[in-house]
């Protein structure tokens, strides 16, 4: 038993803590602004970094990295509140394309040329993560999608098919219906209805694609890890600097206790998250997911919590657009939700155990 | 990054298994299920405790030169998780775990050769005079005095919640020998044998009906100066060094999760009432799911808390985070197993003990029987050994740098 980094692993947490550089509001802001609410540019360069590589296998050009080198990738990322859709844009994409056996694709996507959104989520089914309603026929495919993060600027749309099938669309292809919104971590997401839109279909075996829904559920747990890590350091020092009374608020115990709480729920949180990643060698692939499904929730229920007391401690400053720990809470809360919420995750552990 | 034993510690964990499986009785493994307290009492525990011994494992944890077994921690980890998995009693930490190290640590060799191998042989039993009815989580004012008087102390005063009292033929104490100095300055740490005039116990019945503490009047008492463990006035630092060992000394998470299991066992054939078993609850099953969450993460944080020691980096504080969530933990499956009786939990036999014999039958299950005992037993767990508020402090203090 060891819980000690490895060589490579000291090296990619370094370059992320590196390429991500202390929190910038300013530059997040003008980020979202953008068209799309990112900048391809940008994702290039984390390409560059080899970190969507990492969660290719080998075979395919990727560098085939372990779920405990992936959670840590994830983990440093949610640390320096990264802006980049790794986890929905890259992570989710390369597991579906790799699964489907499509090496090409692999290949433009490690690479940063292209850039994917995922369509699986459906109008009506919640958290329900296989498709019901979107069909092919022939390569033609008809039905409706939700919650298709990153889709202004993605150049290709993954979808999922009912029947254990995954389409891949030009998202400027006929038929393609899309209407754009913003969601709560300030980036774009999209409804998508597609008429008979021409596709090339890709065989997604159900194991398949339920595997890569457990692997990205892991890296959901530790990015809001990460993430409530910087919520939890920024709380520390700022009560040790905020003066009331006459004294550091930090010194009342009434915030103690609960910063105790905190940590105490980081450090379970952090102990999952390493935990499950080095169970995923001795789990068999059908239980994997909902494994994955319970660290998700218990992660979700401790990022939460930290997140909400970090604004309450920070008070008034707390309810503003301009602290890292708003932004650190509002990517949680897409976090939390993202391939099914607590309540979702833990019907789905439950039911495992 | 692994959780991976090496080829040693699979071999020492089949020795262990095989152990376990030849030499814990029955009888012992039914007791311990069956017993409210948070450890066994000494019919049961001595058994167990003395074929421990005659293994040469009963002080495992000891240094070598006095009668550990040199085990590495992940070794000692692997014994106390097996112990769990087979129904183990868990005993009584005063000797083994509380006074026995303090005695390796601070002890004279004369002190070492007297008092250790007895509480090996399970001769001696100990009980624990830290707090008083007017100091509890403020130990450090705590008012019981000795004096010298030629080659002995005198010690005047009163001791509280003192668990297995009125089993016990010796205590250690916590007294001030100086009054004039800072509170924690002037405060020594006494061994004192129970069997004397001075010495008066009386029982304390707790919630659940239980008598496992009691208050010890110390009037006159006399001990030896050779008693006296460290110097005058280095009580406090030991009595820290054996909190430390108090909250952290062993691990909880595989009797929690063991607990658990047992629990889902449990919810899968009672039944609901209306369909089906009560596991099919989807209420039922998250509360356990939850739980189960939090003991597995615990298990994980003390394994990182093994590792840490296992590398020569000191426990520390991380042992007040462990007691923490260990001590909730503890009282949520607890509070879990009552809901899962239903009108069963709430049975509260007064007889004792709930084994042999002389047991009283139970209604329905017979798990239902000792639920209400324990739910109120354990309500003690977040207030021995400091309470979860006293931990928050340290932790508060130590950790966070508040």
């Amino acid at each position: 038993m060891n819980f000690d980094l490895d060589e490579g692993q000291v090296m990619a947490r370094d370059s992320i803590a590196r390429f991500l550089g202390p929190v910038d509001v300013a530059a997040r802001h003008a980020t979202r602004r953008q068209a799309g609410g990112y900048s391809r540019d940008r994702w290039r360069q984390l390409a560059d970094l080899g970190l969507i590589a990492f969660a290719a296998p080998e075979a395919m050009g990727g560098m085939g990295g372990t779920m405990v080198d992936l959670a840590l990738v994830a983990e440093a990322l949610g640390k320096g509140l990264a802006i980049d859709p790794w986890l929905e844009n890259g992570v989710l994409p390369i597991r579906l394309a790799a699964a489907a056996g499509d090496a090409a694709l692999v290949g433009e996507l490690l690479a940063g040329e292209c850039f994917a959104s995922v369509a699986f989520a459906e109008p009506g089914r919640r958290y329900e993560t296989d498709a019901a309603g979107t069909k092919a026929d022939g390569d033609q495919v008809a039905g409706a999608k939700t919650f298709v993060l990153g889709a202004p600027l993605a150049d290709t749309l993954l979808v999922t098919l009912a029947g254990g099938k995954l389409a891949k669309i030009a998202s400027d292809a006929a038929g393609v219906v899309r209407q754009d919104y913003p969601v709560i971590d300030g980036s774009n997401a999209a409804t998508i209805d597609l008429h008979r839109a021409p596709a090339e279909i890709l065989n997604l075996p159900r194991a398949a694609f339920d595997r890569a829904i457990g692997d990205v559920r892991l890296l959901a747990a530790a990015e809001m890890l990460g993430l409530a890590q910087t919520m939890f350091d920024d709380t520390l020092a700022y009560v040790g600097e905020r003066q009331q009374f006459g004294a550091a608020i930090g010194s009342f115990q009434a915030l103690q206790h609960r910063l105790v709480e905190c940590y105490a729920a980081l450090e379970q949180a952090r102990s999952m998250v390493l935990r499950t990643a080095m169970l995923d060698p001795t789990t068999d692939d059908a239980h994997w997911p909902r494994i994955a499904a319970g660290a998700k929730a218990f992660v979700g229920e401790a990022a939460t919590k930290i997140g909400l007391e970090a604004v309450q401690m920070h008070g008034g400053m707390g309810q503003t657009d301009e602290l890292a720990i708003g932004h650190a809470l509002k990517r949680v809360m897409l976090l939390d939700k993202l391939f099914g919420d607590q309540d979702h995750c833990l019907r789905s552990y439950a039911r495992a155990a | 990054m692994d959780l991976d034993l090496t080829k040693d510690e699979l071999e020492f964990r089949e020795e262990v298994r095989d152990f376990l499986r030849t030499s814990l009785p029955d009888y012992v493994r039914d007791g311990a299920k069956r017993t409210p307290g948070v450890f066994v009492e000494p019919d049961i525990g001595l058994v167990w405790h003395r074929i421990l011994n005659d293994k040469g494992w009963v002080a495992y944890h000891w240094p070598e030169d006095c009668g550990g077994t040199g085990w590495t921690p992940m070794q000692r980890y692997i014994f106390e998780k097996e112990c769990a998995v087979a129904g183990a009693p868990a005993l009584s930490v005063l000797g083994l775990r509380l006074v026995g190290p303090v005695i390796c640590a601070f002890g004279t060799q004369e002190q070492k050769d007297r008092f250790l191998p007895a509480i090996r042989a399970g001769t001696d039993y100990w009980c624990q005079g830290y707090s008083e009815p007017q100091s509890g989580s403020d130990l450090a004012s705590l008012r019981t005095r000795a004096r010298r008087d030629g080659d002995d102390y005198v010690v005047d005063g009163t001791k509280i919640w003192t668990t297995h009292a009125h089993h016990a033929n010796w205590i250690f104490c916590l007294v001030r020998t100086d009054g004039e100095v800072k509170k924690q300055a002037g405060i020594s740490f006494l061994l004192i044998p129970m069997e004397q005039p001075g010495v008066t116990v009386t029982p304390i019945i707790t919630m659940a009906g239980d008598h496992e503490v009691n208050q010890v009047f110390l009037d006159a008492a006399r001990t030896s100066v050779d008693n006296r463990i460290g110097e005058e006035g280095q009580g406090w630092t030991i009595a820290k060094f054996l909190l430390e060992n108090e909250r952290g000394g062993s691990f909880h998470a595989p009797r929690l999760i063991r607990a658990i299991d047992h629990l889902e066992q449990l919810a899968g054939v009672a039944p609901s009432g209306h369909n089906g078993p009560l596991g099919g609850d989807i209420q039922i099953a998250t509360r356990i799911a939850k739980l189960r969450l939090e003991a597995e993460a615990l298990e994980t944080t003390e394994l990182r808390i093994l590792a840490d020691i296992a590398k020569g980096r000191p426990a520390g504080p991380q042992t007040s985070l462990v007691k923490l969530l260990s001590s909730e933990i503890h009282q949520r499956i607890d509070g879990l197993a009552m809901d899962l009786h239903g009108y069963d939990g709430l049975q509260l036999p007064t007889i004792r003990p709930l084994y042999g014999n002389e047991a009283p039958a139970p209604v329905g299950d017979e798990d239902a029987q000792v639920a209400a005992a324990r739910y109120l037993n354990s309500r003690a767990w977040t207030v021995f050994g400091g309470s979860s508020e006293v931990q928050k402090n340290i932790i508060a203090k130590t950790v966070l740098r508040l």
